[in-house]
């Protein structure tokens, strides 16, 4: 059981920091970017490139993972989300736009570096007994630093400036106009954050697994499941979606069946949210408004 | 013979080459033997997907193979042209391939990828242009226009199941994905465990292309069995790998169908990994006596190459069996071709020791295998030979 549950306390540690991106880029800017994934697969195996290519040690590897990751976010938001913007796209248009992002990367990384696994090193050697049991200590790493990051990050929304800013545009982009913020600027910085959110979420899990080209839509299905599930654009509610959609994995991989996973799994996400549609913790009605005998309210919940 | 007049001259002279390049024929299955146009032959391929690796050698293989006809004149007189297309292990894309081959590329036989989705997309487009394949997959046994020089599901089953048999064990777990190949290992494994007097304990099913495989192990290690099977091929031998060795395990994993440079590598990883590879893949460490002038003959030729040695003598054997079919057909028509794959008789092999395609269009008609337990300075010792 102990084992079981690492496992997906660790996958739901970056599913928690996959999802932390969508919800950071919807509740500032309104859209649903499905290239998520590609920035966890950038870290991935740019870290892995790094080390047994260059021979560079695991930190500067990591931190060049985090940086080229950065770096296509970049390239995302000025190449394609604020040309889309600009033109008044429509929403359907701007998730399109981030998919063929996605499938692009996953194409290039695919060409570039081929379609084997690559091995990343842990952090941290060995494992840890607990209760007869033995749980690798990288398990335990991606637990602290997807926590330490969710905090860092809700911290860094209410404290900072650019974290001020961008809870303004996330309130209303009209009036934050207005106050002078630039919220095109405000946008490139989201994307940014978002992509080296994912691009840890990559470096930190590969230890675990192998990284390679194929993991960018496996992750992004599910960090896009665990914004869903804790609210979409609720911080904390990515954070606790992550967490559950892990546990609930890898508890049903085990005591039901891993060929119907899938299945199982995300009929249980569509449950919850027929049960609750704002997600764990998003700010909304508890029944949807059919039941009430009321129209449906507007979808998106702000927290 | 010849008139006088200079405008029977001139009607001649233009007549003639007429006449001559409209006896050539044309058409995708050309009947004529005594045309110098190539003879075009196709090969669907996965260049990027989860089985390029191995794929890439077959196609390597079959190049050299053609090479090696047409340094000798070729099939029929005509030289051998390749055309190859990436299928990247999407049978959506293995149609789109093949239908590329088939209309533009006018191809008159095709050899086929590793991959077993692709054969059964492949096949309703090759029946209805009457074009004959020899894949390196499993193939259906109704299958008419497709054959195979894979070894049988049976024989890498067989190899498997007898060394867990003779050492000592009674229960194994089986790691698959949702490939045709792993459905018919699976049956033939619940069958042939029966018999040998092996429990299969559980049955753990993951993508083509998981990196993470903790929770199917966990699972398969919570059943307790004395063994697992790995009927999935492909990268995810190391992903288990990897399960198993941070679970602390040294429980033996056997698997078949890998590369030479999969096992190798797979033996740095996982100590008591078992690999049931085929006798190119495992040269090096044959005994004297059972080294064929045919298998030391390949073996010299592809010294020195990168390629997985399996995969190249598999292509090797794809483009030569061809060669053997349009030579006893005397023709490139396809039908023709099909019919004389099946009675070219018991051909030895490189891949494998015989085909006979006769009877049975999964055609290796001896077991190849030799299980191998690879080491971490990268030798294949051999634990087991082909079992009967």
């Amino acid at each position: 059981m102990l084992s079981t549950l690492s496992i997906g306390f660790s996958l739901g540690c970056v599913y928690a920091l996959v999802g932390l991106g969508f919800s950071l880029i919807y509740r500032t800017t309104g859209v649903i970017s499905f290239a998520q994934g590609a920035f966890v697969m950038f870290g991935g195996m740019v870290t892995a490139w790094g080390v047994g290519t260059l021979h560079l040690n695991l930190v500067l590897a990591g931190v060049l993972g985090v940086t080229i990751s950065s770096l296509a976010g970049l390239v995302l938001a000025l190449g394609i989300i604020l040309p889309l913007w600009w033109r008044k796209a429509s929403a359907f248009a701007l998730i399109l736009g981030t998919t063929v992002f996605l499938l692009a990367a996953q194409n290039v990384i695919l060409k570039v570096y081929g379609s084997e696994p690559r091995a990343v090193p842990p952090v941290v050697n060995g494992t840890l007994g607990i209760a007869g049991q033995r749980v690798p200590w990288q398990t335990l790493v991606v637990a602290l630093a997807a926590v330490l990051l969710s905090f860092g990050l809700a911290v860094f929304l209410r404290r900072s400036r650019i974290g001020l800013a961008m809870r303004a545009v996330a309130e209303s982009r009209e009036v934050a106009q207005i106050l002078g913020i630039r919220t095109d600027v405000i946008a490139v910085v989201v994307f940014v954050l978002a992509a080296a959110l994912g691009a840890v979420a990559g470096l930190l899990i590969a230890p675990l697994q192998f990284a390679s080209y194929s993991v960018g839509l496996t992750y992004n299905i599910r960090g896009f499941a665990a914004a869903l599930i804790g609210g979409l654009g609720d911080i904390r509610g990515a954070f606790v979606g992550g967490i559950f959609l892990g546990v609930t994995e890898a508890l049903v991989g085990f005591y039901l069946s891993t060929k119907f996973l899938d299945v199982f799994v995300f009929g249980l996400v569509l449950l919850l949210l027929v049960v609750r549609p704002q997600g764990l913790l998003g700010t909304g009605p508890r029944l949807p408004a059919w039941l009430k005998g009321r129209k449906s309210p507007d979808v998106v919940p702000q927290s | 013979m010849w008139s006088r007049s200079p405008r029977h001259s001139l009607s001649a002279l233009v007549l003639l080459p007429l006449l001559a390049v409209t006896a050539c024929g044309g058409g995708q299955s050309g009947s004529s033997s005594s045309s110098s146009k190539p003879i075009r032959i196709g090969s669907v391929v996965d260049q990027t997907g989860y089985l390029a690796l191995s794929d890439k050698a077959v196609l390597a293989g079959v190049q050299l193979g053609a090479d090696d006809l047409n340094a000798k004149g070729g099939i029929l007189g005509r030289k051998i042209e390749l055309f190859a297309e990436d299928w990247g292990a999407d049978p959506n894309k293995a149609v789109s391939a093949t239908q590329k081959l088939l209309s533009q590329e006018k191809i008159v036989a095709m050899t086929g990828s590793g991959g077993s989705a692709a054969a059964p997309a492949e096949e309703p487009l090759l029946a209805r242009a009457s074009v004959p394949s020899i894949a390196s997959s499993v193939v259906k046994p109704e299958s008419k226009w497709q054959v195979s020089v894979l070894p049988q599901a049976a024989q890498g089953i067989n190899t498997m199941l007898g060394w867990l048999a003779a050492n000592g064990k009674k229960s194994v777990g089986v790691l698959r994905d949702a490939t045709p190949y792993n459905d018919l290992q699976q049956a033939v494994l619940q069958e042939q465990a029966k018999g040998k007097g092996i429990t299969v304990v559980g049955t753990e099913q993951h993508a083509s292309n998981a990196v993470d495989l903790r929770s199917q192990v966990d699972k398969l290690l919570a059943a307790k069995p004395d063994g697992i099977i790995k009927l999935s091929f492909g990268p995810t031998t190391l992903v288990a790998e990897k399960a198993l060795a941070d679970k602390g395990s040294s429980l033996p994993m056997l698997t078949a169908n890998e590369t030479t440079i999969g096992a190798k590598g797979e033996g740095k990883v996982y100590s008591s990994l078992y690999v049931a590879l085929t006798g190119p893949q495992v040269y090096g460490s044959l005994p004297a006596g059972q080294r064929t002038p045919l298998l030391t003959s390949f073996a010299q030729k592809i010294a020195g190459r990168s390629e997985d040695p399996g995969g190249l003598a598999r292509g090797w054997d794809q483009i030569h069996l061809l060669a053997q079919a349009i030579e006893k057909a005397k023709s490139t028509d396809g039908a023709a071709v099909r019919k004389a794959l099946g009675e070219i008789g018991r051909v030895p092999g490189v891949a494998a020791p015989f085909y006979d395609f006769s009877s049975n269009p999964n055609g290796v008609a001896v077991n190849p295998f030799y299980l191998v337990n690879p080491r971490a300075d990268g030798s294949l010792p051999i634990v087991a030979g082909p079992q009967g």
